[in-house]
């Protein structure tokens, strides 16, 4: 039936890919732990304790310092600055791997998080030979949850019509009596509507293919739907209210009845066996870049030292202070003004500042931190990573003047806190009021003199941290 | 902001509109990506006699690979079920930054200063709002000028 349009095919092949793995009942997941084994992309070695007076541990030590296991702290990869994006770029595929690998840094410029975009390009131009990405997975989904809307407003129309058709009876029939009782026509849809949804969940059981003589809305009966839309379908079609969750024993259920007719089982293997007769390979220029923020970068370049940062591929190296300065200036939108950043008069109240400073505090404590725009936050906070588990935080950053001499904080309304509270309760996630102390211009003064002024200037800055959550009195009692 | 002779402030201003162009080219497979900066660079886009009036900001003009929802036509639209779909209408994308304010009469100066595709017609009611951050996200959002039927989730 619906095998000919263009959604037919397409669904086709989305069950095709779903048909797959259903025979180990769940698709091959990566193993990330190995993938991921390391937190940062600083090769890490252990030394045993040092005993002073034990010579071998003496031996022992001197021994790593002289020949260590790994050259540890080495500028390992190279970012160029960009003005555009307002970022730093990495281009070279080995950096972009292992930089998403060992601690997630960074975002694909044109994917949801992990750079897959020349992957789903080769797959979408035919090549066979790359796995599916996590952005087709999640397309999947939404295309199963818009056929479901579609049967489901279709479904509402119908039901609409039949309505207006027994008022329009009900008017011919008895004229002005119609008006006192419409009452009784529409119960009578109602009760004629209920038989045919009990005659419908009778037929889920059975064949589907009569069900689309009883007038009622039914998925298209291509072999594909029955596949994809097995959890979405039953409550689409009938809108029981127990189908309305999708559960694992549904699902199988689901799978079971719509296996039985002999037609669909065939058509879902047909197009299996065509996509895997014809291996294609394909060759293309990748046009993603790994894009780190300001803040990831400076992690990266200062903190860590293995990122060097250039403003052009071919240019040479710029110093911290230099990309200090950078940041500095292009942390809002317009850029500042070159003339308005001086280090040495260095301004604490800047955004690039005062982000990072929430940035390092939660990178070293050991989490994954990304951007929460999504979320309407200023960061994310995954206990591993993304690939392990979904963030359970969800990070404000607000920054606070209690020693700027006559300066009033800046008050927000409670809608704007309960909206980002409801969003973030949504996901479940809990929301984290992170208040950054900001020094004042007099506190920081005179840091380029000394050693290591920098880290003076951060140690400054002093982090609380708020968490958030909804109290419903009637439903969390303790 | 009208009349922003800002030489730098347009030259941001276009930076961000490349972030959002290789966006919606390259991830969301738009086509017809046209680069507006004034209003003649419309197809046909002759209004008012003023034929380069400069557009408030840099904007695009782009065809989604489907057509994005539309409340008008939403209801017809799937009545006809399986009649092959039409092409998906231009939009009009407007790039900013998640750093920028906006208030309620930049709005309504950014939906005035949208050219009419031709001659007497109505200029289109909304415009697809890009949202730039700097982790490469680009979140959209459809803003539309007045009251709209609400959509069905």
């Amino acid at each position: 039936m619906a095998d000919s349009t263009p959604q037919g095919d397409a669904a086709v092949a989305a069950a095709a890919v779903v048909s797959h793995p259903a025979a180990s009942s769940k698709p091959k997941r990566p193993n990330y732990a190995v993938i991921h084994a390391d937190p940062v992309p600083v090769a890490l070695y252990h030394s045993p304790p040092l005993i002073p007076h034990n010579p071998l541990s003496l031996l022992h030590h001197l021994y790593l310092y002289l020949f260590p296991p790994v050259s540890s702290h080495q500028t390992a990869y190279t970012g160029v600055f960009s003005p555009v994006t307002m970022s730093v770029e990495i281009r070279d595929p080995q950096a972009v791997l292992d930089l998403w690998q060992k601690g997630f840094w960074g975002k694909g410029s044109l994917s949801r998080s992990e750079p897959t975009w020349l992957n789903r390009e080769l797959r979408r131009l035919g090549d066979t030979e790359v796995g599916a990405t996590s952005e087709e997975i999640t397309r999947q989904r939404r295309d199963q949850r818009k056929e479901m809307k579609k049967e489901r407003a279709r479904k509402e129309r119908e039901e609409l019509q039949k309505v207006k058709a027994a008022e329009a009876k009900g008017k011919t029939s008895n004229g002005s009596t119609s008006n006192g009782k419409p009452v009784v026509a529409d119960a009578k849809v109602v009760v004629d509507l209920e038989e045919e949804i009990n005659g419908l969940k009778d037929l889920v059981g059975g064949s589907l293919k009569s069900s689309a003589q009883t007038g009622l809305p039914t998925p298209p009966l291509s072999a594909a739907d029955d596949v994809e839309t097995q959890d979405t379908e039953p409550a689409a079609a009938t809108s029981l209210p127990d189908d309305a969750t999708p559960s694992p024993a549904k699902q199988s259920q689901a799978t079971g009845t719509t296996a039985t007719p002999s037609q669909p089982t065939t058509a879902v293997e047909a197009p299996a066996a065509k996509e895997t007769i014809t291996p294609k390979k394909i060759t293309l220029e990748n046009r993603e870049h790994l894009q780190l923020t300001f803040q990831e970068a400076f992690f990266l370049a200062y903190a860590l030292g293995v990122l060097s940062i250039r403003s052009g591929p071919d240019e040479s190296p710029l110093s911290l202070p230099t990309i200090l300065r950078l940041f500095l200036r292009y942390s809002s939108f317009p850029p500042l003004p070159e003339s308005s950043i001086s280090l040495s008069n260095l301004n604490p109240d800047n955004r690039f500042l005062i982000n990072y400073v929430a940035y390092h505090h939660f990178r070293s404590l050991g989490w994954v931190v990304k951007s929460g725009v999504k979320f309407s936050v200023d960061y994310l906070l995954y206990k591993r990573g993304p690939v392990f588990s979904h963030a359970e935080f969800a990070v404000l950053v607000i920054p606070s003047y209690s020693r700027w001499e006559g300066r009033t904080e800046a008050c927000r309304e409670w809608d704007w806190l309960h909206s980002i509270t409801r969003v973030n309760s949504q996901v479940k996630k809990t929301v984290v009021l992170a208040y950054v102390d900001v020094p004042t211009a007099e506190d920081v003064k005179g840091w380029e003199k000394e050693a290591d002024g920098l880290k003076g200037v951060f140690a400054k800055y002093k982090i609380r941290e708020v968490a958030l959550r909804r109290w419903i009195p009637g439903r969390n009692r303790d | 902001m009208a009349s922003d002779p800002d030489p730098d402030h347009l030259a941001n201003l276009r930076n961000l509109r490349s972030v959002v162009e290789d966006n919606l080219r390259l991830q969301h497979y738009w086509t017809d990506l046209t680069m507006l900066d004034t209003v003649a660079d419309v197809q046909g886009g002759n209004i008012d006699g003023g034929s380069d009036a400069p557009l408030l900001r840099p904007m695009i003009h782009g065809r989604p690979p489907e057509q994005l929802y539309d409340p008008e036509h939403a209801a017809s639209n799937s009545s006809t079920g399986k009649a092959p779909k039409p092409t998906p209408e231009l939009e009009y994308v407007f790039p900013v930054h998640i750093d920028e304010l906006f208030s309620l009469r930049k709005w309504a100066a950014v939906f005035d200063s949208l050219p009419k595709p031709h001659e007497g017609a109505e200029r289109r009611k909304r415009i697809v709002v890009a949202v730039v951050s700097g982790d490469s996200t680009v979140v959209y959002y459809i803003m539309h000028d007045g009251i709209v039927k609400p959509r069905q989730n």
